[in-house]
């Protein structure tokens, strides 16, 4: 690898529905990630838009506002956010540019397996 | 059924009268009928039927390149030539035809179907003699029978909608479910030294609700498919819709999580009401205003007006664009692709049902960024019909 890992690997969550939301955080922060988490895409956006930078995405597609289409749109248009990889988790509905795409509910093994592939492993 | 030549012949009595009964016979059949003459095509013999189907005026020319003036075509769209008629490849190649359908330019121009039969006439030798076609005009039959699939298939869209939107639904509590259960088993491969009993117990209640609402959900998908499969019936009675909002809040207050919800109403609002179906209005309105109230305020005040006690609901929050406030009520509509901003359930669709079986009305006024007030109004009786039944009035 040609850059250095940050120290955790970051990832941030967006899902408008906060069980899945918050199930998702626990469980991984308890793999070792370092996880910030939005409730919609605004959330999201303005998060980023503070200089944060996860090395992954998570993002739901159907959610009030901001949602999970109109969040990638955004992202992509902002030259500072575009390379963040993104894997879209919904329970309907397809994001066809999404670097990856998972449906609810999550095959965990999948997604860990995913995150590790995009950004390496967790510390601890 | 079939039956030899010779046993449906009337007898011939002599004075021709066999024959003048099968002429009668053939002029009054319901369906349109032609005997013609094989090889040639000529008519022999054809019934009033056949020109009020065609609208055609007089006998048509001789043979089957007579048949010109009957124009039709086949369901690829392609038009019939004349030696392509049923009749004709009966009378042509010994073909049996058997309901045919085909569109129809009739004489005046009009467009229409017809679905024929058509057989050959041998005799003793079996050489083709001649040719009888029946028809009928089913232009009718078959809008009716249009008309039907078009009913069938709104009706199987709706459920394929409602299927849908089920699954959509349930997906983000099982999901949750799942991931607290994966997320405990893992630690207890891992490390489950590290792990608390306090800890344990929290992600065990955070699994719990998760449960309550899957039962939740389960009970308002059974509620829409039971409206959808025979309409609400409603038990009323004698109940204070005041007393029923105060019940509702103490319900709510745990979900509320210290948002305040304001009841502003006269000290009692009696009528004669469903008082559970009414606390699911109340439950469906408040949790939704809790959802996109952004969390400010809420106010619930229900006044008593001439007609019907009425209930608003009144948040500060997200509010609506006119275009999501115009088809918040309508069926199924969150999974459509362009409903993707909306993210409402089907609680709201479940609310529309339940004001509309109690003789009810309500509506919505949102602004973006300002809110949105639930308006409902609801007749202080039930209406005179259908309800009468299922309705106990306290004396």
């Amino acid at each position: 690898m040609s850059h250095p890992k940050p120290p955790v690997p970051s990832v941030l969550i967006i899902d408008d529905d906060s069980g899945s939301r918050e199930a998702l955080a626990e469980l991984l922060v308890d793999e070792g990630y370092d996880v910030a988490t939005a409730e919609d895409g605004a959330e999201g956006l303005a998060y980023l838009r503070v200089g944060h930078r996860p090395r992954v995405i998570l993002l739901d597609l159907m959610m009030p506002g901001v949602d999970g289409w109109d969040f990638r749109a955004e992202q992509k248009r902002d030259e500072e956010l575009a390379h963040i990889p993104v894997i879209a988790i919904s329970a309907a509905g397809k994001l066809l540019d999404a670097d990856y795409s998972l449906r609810k509910p999550i095959e965990i093994d999948t997604l860990l397996t995913l995150l590790r592939d995009v950004m390496g492993a967790p510390m601890g | 059924m079939t039956r030899s030549g010779t046993a449906a012949t009337p007898r011939d009595t002599g004075d021709g009268r066999a024959g003048r009964l099968l002429e009668g016979a053939i002029q009054h059949l319901p369906a349109a009928f032609a005997l013609v003459e094989a090889p040639s095509g000529r008519v022999l013999l054809r019934n009033e039927q056949t020109t009020r189907i065609f609208r055609i005026d007089g006998t048509p020319g001789t043979g089957i390149a007579g048949y010109s003036p009957f124009v039709g075509f086949h369901p690829d769209g392609r038009q019939y030539q004349p030696e392509e008629w049923p009749l004709a490849r009966s009378i042509l190649q010994g073909e049996m035809v058997s309901g045919e359908v085909a569109e129809i330019v009739r004489g005046d121009g009009t467009r229409g179907f017809i679905r024929m039969t058509s057989a050959p006439v041998q005799d003793e030798s079996g050489a083709i003699i001649a040719g009888v076609v029946t028809f009928e005009d089913v232009t009718e039959w078959l809008e009716r029978e249009r008309a039907a699939r078009t009913e069938t298939e709104a009706a199987l869209k709706t459920r394929d909608e409602f299927l849908a939107a089920a699954s959509h639904e349930l997906r983000n509590p099982l999901n949750a479910l799942q991931l607290h259960l994966e997320g405990l088993r893992r630690i207890a491969r891992k490390a489950p030294a590290a792990f608390s009993w306090p800890a344990l117990l929290a992600r065990l209640d955070k699994a719990d609700d998760q449960i309550a609402r899957l039962v939740r959900l389960v009970d308002a998908l059974l509620d829409v498919s039971r409206i959808k499969d025979g309409g609400l019936v409603l038990e009323c009675d004698e109940v204070d819709l005041v007393a029923i909002a105060k019940d509702v809040l103490q319900l709510i207050e745990p979900a509320a999580a210290g948002i305040p919800i304001l009841l502003d109403a006269p000290e009692r609002v009696s009528g004669v009401w469903d008082a559970l179906r009414l606390e699911q209005v109340l439950l469906n309105l408040l949790s939704n205003a809790l959802k996109y109230g952004d969390g400010k305020p809420i106010r619930l005040s229900i006044q008593a007006r001439p007609t019907a006690a009425r209930i608003e609901i009144k948040d500060e929050g997200v509010g609506m664009s006119p275009d999501i406030v115009s088809r918040i009520f309508a069926d199924f509509e969150q999974l459509t692709p362009d409903r993707r901003h909306g993210g409402f359930g089907l609680g709201l669709w479940t609310t529309r049902q339940i004001v509309s079986a109690m003789g009810g009305d309500i509506h919505v006024q949102s602004e973006i960024g300002k809110g949105s007030t639930f308006v409902v109004d609801v007749p202080y009786r039930p209406a005179a019909t259908g309800l009468e039944q299922s309705a106990h009035v306290a004396s």
